[in-house]
Parts: C-alpha cells; sequence; structure tokens
C-alpha cells in the first residue's frame, strides 16, 4: 500500500504512540527505518489527495513527533509507493545531510509570532504623529466624490506608511527576542499591519523566551494582537549541506528544500 | 489567539485555524522532484516563483476608506480644524482602547483564501521581504474540502 510521509527522524527512538495520520479512516503512524534514519508514514489509498483536514494532520503528527526528539518535516502531500521506496528514495541517498541536520536540530524547537497591529490604532498614530499625511488627508477628503485613482493613491500612501510602521515593529521584536534565540526568520507578511517571526529556540529555554515575549508586548502597549504557536518542528530553519552541493546528488535527482 | 492588552502572553501548541496550519506547512518541508517512487502529489508539484509586484488596488482603496471614516470622528476633525495634537493624541488613546484587539485585515489569515485577490493580497505583504513561492495548487485543496461540505 502507499504511504504517505511526514518526515524523517532518528532511528534510534521509540515508535510513534496513537495519533491519527492522514486518509480516511486515518492511517496509523509507524516508522520505516534504514540505518541511523527512520521516516514517520502511515499507509494510504491509493487514490489519496490531501484534504484540509489532512493538512491539520500532517501539522499534528509532526508535533507529535518532536516530542521524542528531533523531526526533519517532508513536504505536505509526500507519498511513497510503499517501504523500499522510502528507504531508496528518502533516506539512503542523503543520509549523511540529513543525520547532520537531525543532530543541529537535536533539543531545538520552533516558535511563532504573529503580532498583528489593530488597523483603526494604527491609521489614527499615523495621523497623529505625520503633517504629510493629514495634510493629504485634507485633500482627500475634498476629492471624495472626485476621481478614484485619488483615493487609490491615498491609500497607496497610507500603505506605505503602515508598511514603515511594521519594519520598525519587526526590528524591534528581531531585536528584543534574538539574544534568547539560536537563529530567526522575519516570515512574508499577509498585510501591512501584520508582522511574522520564527524563531528557533532552545527547547529547555522556553519558559524564558515566553517571558521575554510577555515582557516585550507589555512595553509595546495597547493595540496589538498576537498568535504565540509552539513548539513546533524547525519547519522554518531546515537546511542541509546537499543544497550546497548540488553535483554530489545530480545522479540521484533533485533535493528541494 | 492571545489579546496581548488583557494580560499575559499564551503560547499555543499549534495555530488557531485552518489557513494558519496551512502557513506553517505549506512552501516547507524536504521535497523530492524527480525520484521514480516517490512524489508530492495534490498541492505542491505545480508551485512557481513569483515575486509578487502587483499591488493590491482593493488594500488601497480599503485603507483610504478606513482613514475617512476614522478622519469623520471628533479628533481628527477638530485637528483639520486646527485644534491641534493633543486632542488628537487623546483619540489616539481612546482609539487604542475602544478599537481592542480586533484586526480586521486579519480577514485573508482566518480562513483559506477564497479569492484571487485576497490570494494576491496575502503574497504582496511579502513581496518587501523576500520572494514567496506561490502555491499554485492550494485551489484544488479548499475545492475538495467543499466537496466534503465544509
Amino acid at each position: 500500500m502507499p504511504l504517505h510521509v511526514y518526515g524523517v527522524v532518528r532511528s534510534a527512538r521509540p515508535d510513534p504512540s496513537s495519533v491519527d495520520g492522514v486518509g480516511t479512516p486515518p492511517g496509523h503512524i509507524g516508522l520505516v527505518r534504514s540505518g541511523e534514519l527512520a521516516a514517520a508514514v502511515s499507509t494510504i489509498e491509493a487514490d489519496f489527495e490531501p484534504r484540509d483536514a489532512d493538512a491539520v494532520r500532517h501539522l499534528e503528527v509532526l508535533i507529535a513527533l518532536l516530542r521524542d526528539g528531533p523531526v526533519l518535516p517532508m513536504r505536505f502531500g509526500t507519498v511513497a509507493d510503499d517501504e523500499a521506496a522510502v528507504q531508496a528514495e528518502i533516506l539512503d541517498p542523503v543520509t549523511e545531510p540529513l543525520c547532520d541536520s537531525l543532530d543541529r536540530l537535536d533539543g531545538l524547537v520552533e516558535l511563532r509570532l504573529t503580532v498583528v497591529a489593530d488597523e483603526d490604532v494604527e491609521l489614527r498614530r499615523l495621523a497623529a504623529e505625520s503633517r504629510d499625511v493629514r495634510q493629504m488627508l485634507g485633500s482627500a477628503s475634498e476629492a471624495r466624490d472626485g476621481l478614484m485613482a485619488h483615493r487609490i493613491a491615498v491609500g497607496e500612501r497610507l500603505s506605505h506608511e503602515l508598511e514603515a510602521r511594521r519594519s520598525v515593529r519587526s526590528e524591534l521584536i528581531s531585536g528584543r527576542l534574538g539574544p534568547r534565540c539560536v537563529d530567526q526568520q522575519l516570515l512574508p507578511n499577509v498585510s501591512p499591519t501584520t508582522s511574522s517571526h520564527a524563531f528557533l529556540v532552545r527547547a529547555d529555554d522556553m519558559t524564558g523566551f515566553d517571558r521575554a515575549v510577555e515582557l516585550l508586548f507589555s512595553d509595546l502597549g495597547p493595540g496589538y494582537e498576537v498568535e504565540y504557536v509552539g513548539p513546533l518542528p524547525a519547519v522554518d530553519f531546515i537546511n542541509v549541506e546537499s543544497h550546497k552541493e548540488p553535483d554530489r546528488w545530480s545522479g540521484t535527482g533533485h533535493w528541494g528544500w | 489567539m492571545t489579546v496581548a492588552t488583557m494580560g499575559g502572553v499564551h503560547r499555543t501548541r499549534a495555530p488557531s485555524t485552518l489557513a494558519d496550519v496551512l502557513d506553517v506547512i505549506l512552501d516547507k518541508g524536504i521535497v523530492i522532484d524527480v525520484y521514480v517512487r516517490v512524489s508530492v502529489i495534490g498541492i505542491e508539484l505545480l508551485t512557481i516563483e513569483a515575486r509578487i509586484v502587483i499591488a493590491s488596488v482593493d488594500t488601497y482603496i480599503r485603507f483610504a476608506e478606513a482613514m475617512e471614516r476614522l478622519a469623520l470622528q471628533p479628533a481628527l476633525r477638530r485637528e483639520r480644524e486646527g485644534a491641534g495634537l493633543p486632542q488628537l493624541l487623546q483619540g489616539v488613546t481612546r482609539g487604542a482602547v475602544e478599537g481592542g484587539a480586533r484586526a480586521k485585515t486579519r480577514g485573508a489569515l482566518s480562513g483559506v483564501k477564497e479569492t484571487a485577490s485576497e490570494l494576491v493580497e496575502s503574497f504582496r505583504g511579502g513581496a518587501d521581504d523576500r520572494e514567496r513561492r506561490v502555491p499554485v495548487g492550494r485551489e484544488p485543496l479548499r475545492a475538495r474540502g467543499d466537496e466534503r461540505g465544509n
């Protein structure tokens, strides 16, 4: 039967406890081992297609695996014909870089912080702090019934101003939390009022990081909503030697990260 | 979702919405492109590189309208009539309390992207930070969800 592949882990770890895999009915999670490495998999129907609920389960499985050691997530929707294919095409060709990556991420987890500034509050602050913006708004209200193009121009200007405020905020967040993490990434942003950060943090220092986050937000003041999630597998901090040495793997196919 | 203004910030073990889950896992993880008996199905095979340069006009209009709406409120109107900064700052403070932690821009995140313009909006925000891979195949994921009656 075909297998859905969740991630690569160390071979020397207990079999995963009962957590539902993808598919209907949910597959049972097992390990396909090869030497020092193992892949977490579950059986799926031949006509399996990933659905919304499967995306949630994929992440749940990865989070569960993280409890027993480092995890390298596979791209969601990775399907192998059988156990032999998992060994021959995932684990065996790049054993060394995968092992190195697992060693590098051992004891580390990803924490994600998304900060959403209240739009009205941000716009009020913008108007309060910038005479230029106030002048522009004055002319905008005169032109309210006029050209749509003018309104778009005003909105574009506001959007850029909000983005500028967001970059300042992102730098503040990075600067304040940087010393407490091993690595960090600014993630793509959804809107000019949202900033998303991923932090690679020592699992044994999560409470310290939590305190730093709390302190940061009491200093930021009102008008911000926070989503703070983790510990997650280090999805934003995976990079492997093979990426730097593409020639070495040219004979066996292409790996991307 | 935790409201920072109402006490401490709390860490949750997993993202609270499907869109946030997808944000964590899509475009991430190890990929195998050309193996014979392993493949990535459904959503990721069709990913393309796209540096988004399209600015979302809809978003601009929304900001302009929001500001016009705010400008009709007393603090800003007085400012335009020459009342000066202190009142305006009061408006800011009051707005922060009244506004609470609502986040209207969160709309694009609270569900799977519904329209092309939402997709564009969701990507354009990141264009200034770094390029982003756009999963063209994200649509079928939602379409199948709809078939299930979700």
